[in-house]
């Protein structure tokens, strides 16, 4: 009788422990590249996490925790973000983990932090950045400022292409009959 | 009757294709430009067409490299930058100008009898048309793009079953933003193209609503037709010169801190005002009224006279709706962060 009771605790602490464990399921991150400049937004996205729950994304180096942000996964455990990598992070290896409500890390990459990229892309964070109180995330209104390709080609192409196309519409409009 | 001689007089080329078949007799008054405001935005809708398959072989529909793909676009293809603004203007171009045909339309009543059809899939094709737009605006995945998505999503956890297709966990197969790009290039056109089909078979066949006895050959009415394309192709290609297609940085959710394309708006100004009710209601009401608008001016009389008056009212509130949340400050929805 008792060698029953302890066989059916031993198996109660057992599911017990199986459900603990699967409170997190151990999820996937995506980047679109392992190494990024700091100040700029890395674009990422996650699956196979805990549904509808919040995850801290952080960058952990040499020199400590740098929290990037949270983000929600939906109702299939997955999320797509954008999330700022402070300016004044020193470059080098660090590991992005995703830790989940109670602390775990559910998941983790090895990535590189290069030197900021050049002003382009900075430009458009300054003085649009918002404090989330979980790290930097700076959503803007303001259009990148990006040197735009140019081609002598092309734009000589355009120009001649609008001209020839309002002579024709003047030839053709002109010697159109007035309606009646 | 005044039908001039069939196009190319007999010539070999013109009896092959059967050109005198475009010797049909239309009214005079059809070379109006207010009747070619429809066509000219068929022409836009080329324009788009063929930006738009180049677009394709350098856009990335992955929710993680859409964003680049367009900065390389911007920053290291001088034709296909150049091509992305053209879509962007003849996206301008279009919406703007099938809201003077339906404005033109709705003026001189050409949804009564027999063309009540042809008015109905002229509002199915407005619809797509903002479908298109919406769908077009979301591939950047800049913020105004993640903003928008945001908005779609909760529209259509209010939409019960017919939004599922637009909630992100509608399938773990392929991304919300993938998908929308599968609605951008294919199902939308798809169906647009079927409209237009539909559309242009019921002019041939019920003509257009101008009065007046004059009659002329169609033939007639591509010339000036022609010309105003030509017109259009010039003033979209130097809009996108001037004035090229901007990208903001890529979108951070949970923040709304942009306001949405211009074609949307008045549906902005209704949420400013009303909130999530009022995003769902100002396209309903607006489709709704085009949608009755065959039923409840059949002939002349009070009925008439007050769907005429609403339909100006409509327009007036809706161009009041746009220039107000242009002008206001921007503001955030849907429990978002500004």
């Amino acid at each position: 009788m008792l060698r029953s009771r302890a066989t059916i605790l031993g198996l109660a602490l057992l599911v017990a422990g199986a459900t603990i464990a699967a409170a997190h399921e151990k999820g996937v991150l995506k980047l679109a590249r392992r190494e990024f400049p700091a100040g700029d937004t890395l674009r990422l996205a996650g699956e196979k996490f805990s549904r509808n729950g919040r995850l801290t994304l952080s960058l952990v180096g040499t020199g400590g925790r740098t929290v990037l942000g949270d983000v929600q996964t939906d109702g299939g455990g997955a999320f797509g973000a954008g999330l700022l990598v402070p300016g004044n992070v020193t470059p080098g290896p660090y590991r992005l983990v995703a830790v989940a409500e109670d602390g775990d890390e559910v998941a983790g990459l090895d990535v590189a932090v290069t030197a900021p990229a050049a002003a382009e892309t900075s430009v458009s964070h300054a003085g649009m950045a918002h404090e989330t109180g979980a790290g930097e995330m700076t959503p803007s209104a303001q259009p990148l400022q990006l040197k735009r390709a140019r081609s002598g080609a092309v734009t000589g192409s355009a120009i001649a292409g609008i001209v020839f196309a309002l002579a024709l519409a003047g030839v053709l409009l002109r010697n159109s009959k007035p309606a009646e | 009757m005044t039908a001039e001689p069939s196009a190319g007089g007999g010539s070999i080329v013109a009896e092959r294709i059967a050109l005198s078949a475009l010797d049909y007799p239309i009214p005079a008054r059809a070379n109006r430009l207010d009747f070619m405001l429809g066509a000219l935005t068929l022409a836009a809708l080329t324009l788009l067409a063929l930006s738009g398959i180049v677009l394709t072989q350098f856009y990335n529909p992955a929710p993680l490299a859409a964003h680049d793909s367009l900065r390389y676009i911007i920053t290291e293809a001088p034709l296909v930058t150049w091509l992305r603004d053209t879509h962007v203007w003849s996206a301008t171009a279009a919406l703007g100008l099938v809201f003077a045909h339906l404005a033109a339309v709705f003026w001189r009543r050409g949804f009564r009898q027999p063309r009540e059809g042809l008015w109905w899939s002229g509002v199915l094709l407005l619809a797509l048309l903002f479908g298109l737009a919406f769908t077009g605006t979301v591939l950047r995945a800049d913020q105004e793009a993640v903003e928008a998505l945001a908005h779609a999503v909760a529209g259509a956890g209010a939409a019960g079953p017919l939004g599922a297709p637009f909630r992100p966990d509608f399938t773990p197969a392929s991304p919300l933003l993938t998908r929308m790009y599968g609605l951008h290039v294919s199902v939308l056109p798809l169906a647009l193209l079927a409209l237009l089909a539909l559309h242009v078979w019921l002019i041939r066949h019920l003509g257009v609503s101008a009065t007046g006895a004059a009659r002329v050959a169609f033939r007639t009415h591509l010339r000036p037709l022609a010309g105003f394309t030509f017109l259009l192709v010039a003033v979209v290609s130097v809009a996108a010169l001037a004035w090229p297609a901007g990208l903001l940085a890529a979108g951070v959710e949970g923040f709304e801190v942009t306001k949405p394309y211009w074609p949307f708006l008045w549906i902005y100004a209704a949420e400013n005002l009303f909130g999530m009710s009022g995003m769902l209601v100002a396209p309903a009401v607006l489709f709704g009224f085009l949608a009755v608008v065959p039923l409840a001016d059949r002939a002349s009389g009070p009925a008439a006279t007050v769907t005429r008056w609403l339909g100006v009212g409509l327009l007036a509130l809706k161009i009041v709706a746009i220039v107000y949340a242009a002008l206001a400050p921007g503001q955030s929805h849907l429990n978002m962060q500004m």
